[in-house]
């Protein structure tokens, strides 16, 4: 995989023997990894709950899972996908428990952050913005079995092979569930803007 | 043919159609106007969605982030990767913490519950003299035959299978009761049961009726997944079942290969229609496109049609400085975000409408946005300006150039329309000027490009500094047009670094590169006006970040 190549390019070990070192308790192997892997899982888990609290707990807390189980881990693997699992298990739990108690909301924080790369006209910001808004809460109105296999693909460019094995499901189920996520974040999409395309 | 189904669009747009359908559909988006709007939507919104779920939370937040893992480790006391098996179980939690937590709670309730279904139907097992026909319903049931009069409640067998094949979480390997709390699937955490426990419980519901029968109680199925199935009507069982008989393989077609159909003539001023065509709908969309000549004759009457309505053709073409054309431009009509359109290899996008006073917005990494207030005249010839575009993702969007009517006047609806699409022919790449270059400088170039795509992947400015690093490296085996082209790509990814996490020595370093650039780029490059462009821009960008 290209991401794990250019990854391991720049650092002396690769993933292997990083693991491998992991499980034998070596921490600072561990903190590599950490550190190879933290901008993806962070990038997934923010895409799956939209705020950075959120975000910032289940990214955390998906390396402390991967330190307590990595001795289960099957040397060889990739690991992005290990990672991943991690990630979408956590969100999902998160999701059930915020179902449970709706006094927390489950509805996305909109951030006002910047956006990366724009440093064009401010009004282009602002419909930009917008759209943005409203396509990230009407990805949070999707099924979050829909919004997993929307992130690890969309954001996580993951094939189709890496996410049937993230999320334990057949290649055709993927396939199904990425053709009705579109579907239903495009009907959201209308839905929402009252347009009729 | 019959118009390209939502799962066929979806893998088409993941580059993961099979070989066997790809020909078939790549035949019929050439023909067929409204598929290729429908595509061109698709991809322009996963565009879109990228964008709106993209954050980077910055440098800072990465650089503590491990010491935090292992604060947090330390904290909960998970034990070292070869010693705990089971985390929790590590951290002593007793099985009365478990019982009363939310999962125990929960996992307590569906016990009890199937514990009391199954003695109430013991009790009336018994009570009917032992016939198991207590729990079927009578198929003279009337609410029975209207369970089966409803589209949602298909045959059983359908019903059994659906939650199965769209099961929501991960199929845990064990689902015994006694099933620890946290973390039983190989290092995953928290396989959850809720779904799968409660099917069987909701299943052995009764109700009893106006004739004092028990029938079982069916739940409807929730309104998405009724919708989903009804759209999913008989043309699209065909597809699900060969795609069964032969799923997605290894390999998967080049993500080229879906856009370069796009290729194929815009042409009509007809809106997008909002349902995805069905069956009903197959001899319309064989009347759109029998062939070729035919779909180009059909089109422009439809053009003749729009014109004497009064409406825009909302179509035009995207090319840069040079005249190239810009493929997978984002085109869309600002503050209607139902109207987006995504151009094709040859630079050309369709909306689904296009209106006087309408402003449309261009987006296309790698080059400059354009903001443009349509007029009278509907087709649109946009000229973006490349902002560090020899970077293999620019590059991807770079085409040869066609014939010169196109260079010069874009596309035109009504008179300089293309031919249909030819795949091989519109996606043919830019010359890499790199090629004919020693075999480590391309090495080195190589690396160079892929550090940068992964840097602008992941959006890390440390690592887009790293790829400018690897493109200075490149400098020093170069000479010539090369040595300037080099020296851009590393200008533009301290740019987007800067950009990303502006810091004083990112500035101090674009800076200097950026005179550096200035002084020895020759002026007729289109490079040099950009960044003269950028040299303008950073000295109030420097007032008012890095005061």
């Amino acid at each position: 995989m290209n991401r794990e190549a250019g990854r391991t390019s720049d650092a002396g070990l690769d993933d292997a023997a990083l693991v491998a070192a992991s499980q034998k308790g070596d921490q600072a192997a561990f903190g590599e990894l950490v550190r190879r892997y933290q901008r993806s899982v962070h990038r997934l888990a923010w895409s799956l709950t939209r705020n950075s609290s959120d975000a910032d707990d289940l990214a955390q807390e998906t390396f402390v899972r991967a330190w307590g189980a990595i001795g289960r881990f099957e040397t060889g693997s990739p690991l992005y996908p290990w990672l991943a699992r991690i990630v979408t298990n956590l969100a999902f739990s998160l999701f059930r428990t915020r179902r449970r108690r709706p006094e927390t909301s489950i509805e996305p924080l909109v951030e006002a952050g910047h956006q990366w790369g724009t440093d064009d006209d401010p009004a282009d910001h602002t419909a930009r913005d917008e759209h943005h808004a409203m396509l990230r809460e009407c990805f949070g109105a999707l099924a979050p079995e829909h919004q997993a296999v929307l992130a690890l693909r969309v954001m996580q460019d993951l094939s189709y092979e890496e996410i049937a094995s993230t999320l334990a499901i057949p290649i055709g189920t993927v396939m199904s569930r990425l053709s009705r996520a579109r579907t239903d974040l495009r009907r959201r999409l209308v839905e929402r803007t009252g347009g009729t395309a | 043919m019959k118009h390209l189904t939502d799962e066929q669009l979806s893998a088409l747009l993941d580059g993961a159609l099979p070989a066997t359908e790809l020909a078939a559909c790549q035949a019929h988006l050439a023909g067929c106007d409204m598929c290729r709007a429908r595509l061109a939507d698709a991809d322009a919104l996963e565009d879109s969605l990228e964008q709106s779920l993209a954050h980077d939370p910055g440098e800072a937040y990465f650089e503590s982030f491990a010491d935090r893992v292992a604060a947090r480790i330390a904290e909960q006391g998970a034990g070292s990767a070869a010693s705990s098996a089971r985390p929790d179980r590590a951290s002593g939690r007793s099985l009365w913490g478990w019982l009363v937590s939310p999962r125990g709670l929960a996992m307590a309730g569906s016990t009890a519950a199937l514990v009391l279904v199954a003695g109430l139907a013991w009790v009336r097992f018994h009570e009917r003299g032992g016939t198991v026909s207590a729990f079927r319903a009578p198929s003279s049931s009337p609410l029975d035959s209207r369970l089966r009069e409803q589209p949602g409640s298909a045959a059983p067998t359908d019903q059994k299978t659906e939650p199965h094949a769209d099961a929501p979480l991960p199929a845990p390997p064990a689902l015994g009761a006694s099933a620890p709390p946290t973390g039983s699937f190989d290092g995953s955490p928290t396989p959850i049961h809720g779904a799968r426990l409660q099917a069987p419980a909701r299943m052995r519901e009764v109700r009893r009726n106006e004739n004092g029968e028990d029938v079982p109680v069916r739940r409807p199925a929730p309104a998405a997944e009724t919708r989903t199935r009804d759209e999913a009507a008989t043309s699209k069982l065909g597809m699900m079942k060969q795609r069964a008989a032969a799923p997605a393989t290894g390999s998967a077609p080049e993500q080229g290969a879906p856009t370069a159909a796009l290729a194929a003539p815009p042409t009509s001023a007809k809106r997008l229609p909002a349902p995805a065509p069905t069956a009903n709908e197959a001899p319309a969309a064989r009347s759109l496109a029998p062939s070729s000549t035919e779909g180009v004759a059909h089109a422009e009457r439809e053009m003749d049609t729009s014109a004497s309505s009064q409406a825009l053709a909302p179509c035009g073409s995207v090319r840069d400085s040079r005249g190239r054309a810009v493929a997978g431009a984002q085109v869309v009509v600002v503050n209607d975000i139902t109207r987006t359109s995504r151009t094709g290899p040859d630079g050309s996008f369709c909306l689904p409408r296009l209106e006087r006073g309408d402003v449309v917005s261009v987006l296309r990494v790698g080059y400059d946005p354009v903001r443009i207030t349509v007029g009278d005249t509907s087709p649109l010839a946009v000229v973006m300006e490349p902002v560090g575009t020899l970077g293999p993702e620019a590059s991807k969007g770079l085409v040869a150039p066609g014939a010169p009517s196109a260079l010069t006047h874009g596309f035109t609806s009504g008179t300089t329309k293309p031919g249909p699409a030819t795949p091989t022919k519109a996606s043919a790449p830019v010359p890499d000027p790199y090629a004919a270059l020693p075999a480590n400088v391309r090495e080195a170039v190589a690396v160079a490009r892929e550090a940068a795509r992964v840097a602008r992947r992941d959006r890390s400015a440390d690592a887009m500094d790293a790829a400018a690093l690897r493109w200075d490296a490149v400098t020093a085996l170069v000479t010539g047009a090369v040595l300037h082209d080099a020296r851009f790509q590393a200008l533009s990814l301290r740019r987007e670094a800067l950009s990303a996490a502006p810091t004083s020595e990112r500035l101090t370093r674009f800076q200097a590169d950026l005179d550096r650039f200035l002084a020895q780029a020759p002026h007729n490059l289109p490079e040099y006006a950009t960044a003269q462009r950028w040299k303008t821009a950073v000295e109030p960008k420097n007032k008012a970040l890095y005061r």
